[in-house]
């Protein structure tokens, strides 16, 4: 009763978006479901790797035809055209399905937590169907797998005052963060992107910081918003981020940003390559992180600008990890408290420059604004300061509320409690009004 | 559960309550129609008579005028002041090219400004005022729902505009861009002519002849490589209401074409402020 009920719900929130693509979200279910019972049951090793190759090669395929097909048809064309002769493609122009890098990933780890045994098939089409599109998480993660959720799903869950009050806290601080700091900000990246050679340095340098904070705010937001529905629901989700600008090295990062993505990537990615290739030493150690980092960039888009900025990243954790030692030696011989807090800048800068990419249009785009940092207008005081205050109020909240269960955790008497929430909730419509898309909407 | 409702439900009635003391005190607020005190001379526009009319070198004027003001815009502006202000005698009304662009009718919908324009206009315009316009009605209840519910303010005034100081900035302005927004759509075609600006237009001619105020359209200038890229079907369609203006023996003073200095511009439509003090005085001794 109550998955049917979620089920349905989580096809018509989904077909409220293009109903035409519930065939395509219904039949990726229906195929990896019966290929989970087929890799399951099956006796020999051959039958079962040949159906799991089965599983991938068409979950991947529908992901790369959807969302990569003019991407490699014009880069190929592209290629050819360095040989000096033109080739004309044919572009499909396809409509991105919502979610379905999000929800082809749930699957994929689904079949090969089955092959290698984490969890027995799912034998109930309707608890699988509900893992693959629970509403909550189907358009933007977390990517929650199937050793997590789908124990959840088939236990009958009970309503807890507790969970579903924090689900509430989670929405609201959310919908703050999504609706106060990332909608408002958005503006001001779109102009100083959009516009980046009419503005001096120091404001190319804002429009990043602003883009860090909104790009956070905005997938973060969202995170909670899962989350905090989850709970309502009576699920516990996977926790997407934990205060990632205060890592200290790129590798922290990815442990903090995005969380389900990097260990979903790391778990089926990078672990299997490294595990496989082990004897080539610490070769197969960084061919791995770069194999791993160049497509969680095309993951992202499929655009060179996302791979490059993948790339970036794969090449920062290499590099971190040649240097493992060398840096450990360092930290010794230099204050803890100088150490802890250059590394933290020095990580903050890394990322946010390395959005440029991640933001820019294309290549062209990236590396104009990329060069536009580093011009001596970057002692110009820029304007565009207004917002500033507003993401403060978020990054100050978060770090005083870092030990709590969430930000609007709080030991005080009720009247005062609920006057914080009153004044978020006015805060939320105040602000309300310029709502953008939710920016991972778009992967 | 029930008590997890409960809570809800009384959270939700503290929000209530915060609505209906904010609407109260902002409809009260509504009420009142700001001053003019002793204008004589009131300057509305866009954003070109914004910048370009500064009304501390003319006496007793005052400049109104705000971006992106349509000529609907103006009509209602103008309507909903000159009830309770009689000593307004001249009002000075940009008249330029752009001004008969379609892309203002699009302004109320789908467009980066909407909420913001939906923001100064909401107490002098009811989306029934917008006739045959497409506006986003959605998006103008959330605003009004908005300005009047959340928050009690004293700030609903916000269409009254003003003179704004700009600073040199032609080397850096873009002018591909503004031609595009001015003239053309998101595919690059002309935008074609505004469907209702020629009609407000004539609603201001008969609400200053009503109210025994002189009327004076003014094209300011523009720089001279703008003029090169406005479109023939503009400078055609704008002489046309020109001359359709002089038979009304409405005021029309047109400095478009003059020549002047690269730094009196903050881009290649709007002057800076040291532009708009030459022009201001410019424009003292021709009315």
């Amino acid at each position: 009763m109550q998955n049917g009920f979620l089920l349905l719900a989580s096809y018509f929130f989904y077909g409220w978006w293009d109903w035409r693509f519930l065939s395509l979200l219904l039949g990726a279910t229906f195929l990896s479901y019966l290929l989970g019972i087929g890799i399951g049951n099956a006796k020999r090793e051959g039958q079962r790797k040949l159906l799991l190759g089965v599983g991938v090669g068409i979950s991947l395929s529908l992901l790369v035809f959807f969302k990569y097909f003019d991407f490699f048809v014009e880069s190929f064309a592209d290629a050819f055209s360095l040989f000096g002769s033109k080739m004309s493609v044919v572009a499909l122009n396809l409509i991105l399905p919502l979610g379905i890098s999000f929800y082809t990933f749930k699957i994929l780890s689904y079949m090969l937590d089955v092959y290698k045994g984490r969890i027995p098939p799912c034998k109930n089409i309707f608890d699988y169907s509900l893992f693959v599109s629970f509403f909550p998480q189907l358009v933007a993660g977390p990517i929650e797998r199937a050793t997590t959720l789908l124990p959840q799903i088939q236990t009958q869950r009970k309503f807890s005052y507790d969970q579903a009050g924090d689900g509430m806290k989670l929405i609201l601080w959310g919908l703050f963060k999504k609706i106060v700091v990332a909608d408002t900000t958005a503006g001001y990246v779109h102009d100083i992107f959009s516009n980046h050679e009419l503005y001096p340095a120091s404001m190319l340098w804002l429009g990043i910081l602003y883009f860090a904070f909104q790009v956070y705010a905005d997938f973060s937001g969202y995170s909670d918003i899962a989350i905090g529905v989850g709970k309502l629901l009576g699920f516990e989700l996977l926790k997407n981020f934990d205060r990632p600008f205060i890592s200290k090295n790129i590798t922290e990062f990815w442990r903090r940003w995005h969380i389900s993505l990097s260990t979903w990537f790391n778990d089926y990615i990078f672990t299997p390559f490294y595990t496989t290739f082990r004897n080539w030493g610490n070769i197969a150690m960084y061919v791995g992180i770069m194999l791993t980092f160049f497509l969680s960039g095309l993951w992202h888009g499929e655009s060179w600008h996302y791979i490059f900025f993948g790339v970036l990243h794969g090449a920062a954790i290499v590099i971190e990890t040649a240097t493992k030692k060398s840096r450990k030696r360092l930290s010794k011989k230099v204050p803890a408290w100088l150490y802890n807090n250059l590394s933290m800048v020095l990580t903050f800068l890394f990322v946010i420059i390395t959005w440029v990419f991640f933001r820019a249009k294309n290549m062209d785009h990236g590396f104009s604004y990329f060069k536009g940092l580093f011009d001596a207008s970057i002692i110009e005081i820029p304007g565009k300061l207004a917002y500033i205050p507003l993401v403060l109020v978020m990054v100050i909240w978060e770090w005083l509320q870092r030990k709590k269960k969430h930000a609007l955790d709080f030991g005080f008497a009720r009247p005062l409690r609920w006057l914080i929430y009153l004044v978020v909730t006015f805060f939320i419509l105040y602000y309300f009004g310029n709502e953008q898309q939710f920016f991972y909407f778009q992967f | 559960m029930k008590k997890f409702i409960k809570h809800i439900v009384i959270f939700f009635l503290l929000v209530l309550v915060v609505f209906a003391f904010s609407g109260t005190f902002n409809y009260f607020q509504l009420k009142n129609t700001p001053s003019l005190g002793d204008t004589e001379t009131l300057i509305v526009g866009d954003s070109r008579v914004m910048t370009a009319i500064n009304p501390e070198l003319i006496p007793n004027s005052k400049n109104i005028a705000q971006n992106s003001e349509s000529y609907i815009i103006s009509y209602y502006k103008l309507k909903f002041l000159l009830k309770n202000n009689t000593k307004v005698k001249k009002v000075i009304l940009s008249f330029s090219y752009p001004s008969f662009s379609a892309y203002l009718d699009g302004i109320f919908k789908d467009d980066i400004a909407t909420a913001d324009v939906f923001g100064r206009i909401y107490p002098i315009m009811k989306p029934n005022d917008f006739g045959s316009l497409e506006i986003d009605k959605f998006k103008y209840y959330k605003v009004l729902f908005k300005q009047m519910f959340v928050y009690p303010h004293t700030n609903h005034y916000q269409y009254m505009g003003g003179f704004t100081r700009l600073k040199y900035g032609l080397d850096k302005a873009d002018l591909e861009g503004v031609v595009q927004r001015h003239y053309f759509d998101k595919d690059s075609n002309n935008i074609g002519i505004s469907s209702c600006a020629s009609q407000y237009l004539d609603s201001i001619v008969e609400l200053t002849k009503q109210n025994n105020i002189k009327l004076i359209l003014v094209n300011i200038p523009f720089q001279k490589k703008y003029l090169e890229k406005v479109p023939s079907n503009f400078i055609e369609y704008y002489n046309l209401q020109k001359s359709r203006m002089l038979e009304k023996v409405v005021t029309v003073l047109d400095y478009g074409q003059i020549e002047l200095p690269d730094t009196y511009f903050k881009d290649y439509n709007h002057l800076d402020l040291e532009g708009a003090n030459y022009f201001t005085e410019m424009l003292k001794k021709d009315f």
